[in-house]
């Protein structure tokens, strides 16, 4: 008897692989259940990986929206950098118009 | 005939299974507790006799499920019964070799081995179940499920060979009007290329063949299994092959992007244009083939097209697939700093990409002495990303940002030649002298990012009273 109960928690190599049509039609989340089967099959770390699911909606995507900006060539020279520059030229003998 | 004798064997176990548990409950109800204990051991022995038949008859369950999933056209539970994805891999039972079950590996217990399942030749076993070509491809998937447990990945690779040589076989081309196995097509490439790959890392170990040597080959047998696709004119829409072009496009980027030969791309992406499906495939494999396309046209530098492309891919990547979305970012901002567009500062750390923070400060800024520094620092990481040649391209528009402050800062149109070499001096630009400014600007104008032209008699750039810094966007 405790032989058995030892060998249940083991057991999932021999109950697993019948996974009956039932739990298949159950969805993607099977994979997700039991990683017994790590034959180093993973594919390397800078490549781009297969996705889990097949489908998906917009739901299932980020919004990321104002993630890039133009304003930054704007005609604005009040930045630390610019002022750097003023300094600089200011230095060389160039005269800036303040206006 | 054999198939019916398969099934009626699968159902006499499935009944002596149902007459067991009701024998056991017809004594529970009839007898008082005294004979309960009597249940419970003929309920153990039920465990156990479950255990036997999956023991004995394992490799034939196995074999009937694919028969069903082929009878019934079920392509999706057949490729997962072909996949290494699938735990069946796992099971000792039905690799080639005999071994002892793996419960017994790792039990500290020394009581002897259940049972040992001789499967003497997965080809004869196979053979009894299954039709002709599937007998040999699921015997050599077999074959592969031993050399996959051993980490003998080489051997894998042949024997997943034998498997992938079946969608280009008559048998599957026959299946004329059809595409139900298409799933299947899907999971046995996918683990050939994934084999291919670990593969070459072993023989690179040993110091044995060529680089690139098995990813070419696995690469050829895909390209056979696309030309099968491609070439399906008869079907229609619903049951075309065509639906398996995109899928082994994206597995031939991945081969030919690992093995550098990006030009092989070319007759895909062709291919796949001049498709009418180009557009209804499924949100994972247009991401994936907008990636590897947006990636090509980066390479020769269409940046354009490339924007277009990486942009698709990266805001329809599904959310969890964080690491993707990533790596698409990674090509996306370069291409988006050559337009003109700056990422925020919330998206890079969002996506643990702080070593563009300072890049992109200091090509906005004009600062090229920040720039360089940020490219030094991170160089090792953009040139494994591939991207350091790319990003060195924003220097160029690093020159045309400080060079448009030196015009706002002296707010005139005649700009004085010396005036830019004390900005350069200032990033401690070396050796550099008004030759050199020279040869910027008229570059610079050249490329279409300044408006105007150097006079050399008054050693000063003149530059157009309207727009003289066209905005990044608008210069391709």
């Amino acid at each position: 008897m405790t032989h058995l109960n030892n060998c249940n928690s083991h057991n999932s190599c021999v109950w697993e692989p019948f996974i009956t049509k039932q739990q298949h039609s159950d969805g993607v989340n099977m994979s997700d259940k039991k990683q017994t089967v790590d034959l180093g099959l993973l594919e390397e770390d800078d490549e781009f990986e297969e996705f889990p699911a097949e489908d998906w909606t917009g739901l299932d995507e980020d919004e990321d929206a104002h993630v890039w900006e133009d304003n930054w060539d704007d005609d604005n020279v009040e930045d630390d950098f610019s002022n750097q520059l003023r300094a600089e030229l200011e230095k060389h003998g160039y005269k800036m118009e303040t206006s | 005939m054999r198939f019916e004798y398969a099934l009626i064997e699968k159902h006499y176990i499935n009944l002596i299974h149902y007459y067991y548990y009701y024998y056991c409950l017809v004594l529970l109800l009839c007898f008082d507790h005294l004979f309960l204990l009597l249940c419970f051991d003929h309920l153990f022995l039920l465990l156990w006799f479950d255990r036997l038949v999956l023991l004995l008859w394992f490799d034939r369950l196995f074999l009937l499920q694919i028969y069903e999933a082929i009878d019934n056209h079920d392509g999706s539970f057949c490729a997962e019964l072909l996949s290494f994805k699938h735990p069946h891999v796992a099971n000792p039972r039905l690799q080639v070799r005999p071994r002892p079950p793996s419960c017994c590996q790792r039990c500290e217990d020394t009581h002897s081995p259940v049972f040992v399942l001789q499967l003497a030749s997965p080809e004869e076993k196979c053979q009894q179940v299954l039709e002709p070509p599937y007998d040999e491809m699921v015997a050599a998937h077999l074959r592969c499920t031993y050399a996959v447990a051993n980490h003998d990945f080489i051997e894998a690779y042949k024997f997943q060979t034998l498997v992938v040589q079946y969608p280009s076989e008559p048998a599957f081309q026959s299946h004329k009007e059809e595409n139900w196995a298409l799933p299947v097509m899907f999971s046995i490439t996918l683990d050939l290329r994934i084999f291919a790959n670990n593969a070459e890392q072993q023989l690179q170990k040993k110091a044995k063949g060529q680089p690139g040597e098995m990813l070419e080959k696995a690469a050829e047998q895909l390209m056979s299994c696309f030309r099968v696709c491609a070439s399906d004119n008869r079907a229609g829409i619903e049951d075309s092959k065509k639906w398996g072009m995109m899928f082994l496009s994206n597995q031939l980027f991945k081969i030919y992007f690992k093995i550098n030969k990006l030009h092989l791309c070319k007759p895909l992406i062709r291919a796949i244009d001049s498709s009418n499906l180009k557009n209804d495939y499924s949100p994972a494999q247009k991401v994936t083939y907008k990636y590897y396309v947006g990636r090509k046209a980066m390479f020769d530098s269409d940046f354009k097209p490339a924007e277009e492309f990486l942009s698709f891919a990266f805001h329809h990547c599904h959310r969890s697939s964080q690491k993707n979305k990533r790596m698409i970012l990674i090509y996306l901002l370069p291409v988006k700093m050559l337009l003109g567009h700056m990422p925020t500062h919330q998206l890079l750390r969002k996506y643990d990409l702080m070593q563009f923070a300072d890049v992109t400060k200091g090509v906005s800024e004009g600062n090229l002495l920040l720039l360089n520094e940020a490219l030094n620092k991170h160089e090792t990481f953009f040139i494994r990303c591939g991207i350091f040649l790319i990003l060195e391209k924003l220097k160029i528009i690093t020159f045309r940002n400080l060079f448009k402050k030196v015009y706002l800062l002296l707010r005139t149109h005649q700009l004085p030649l010396d005036a830019f070499l004390v900005s350069l001096r200032m990033m401690q630009v070396e050796d550099v002298d008004i030759d050199e400014v020279q040869c910027i600007l008229a570059n610079l104008i050249y490329m279409g990012h300044i408006k105007g032209y150097i006079s050399q008699q008054h050693q000063k750039l003149v530059v157009s009273k309207q727009n003289p810094f066209p905005p990044l966007s608008s210069v391709s």
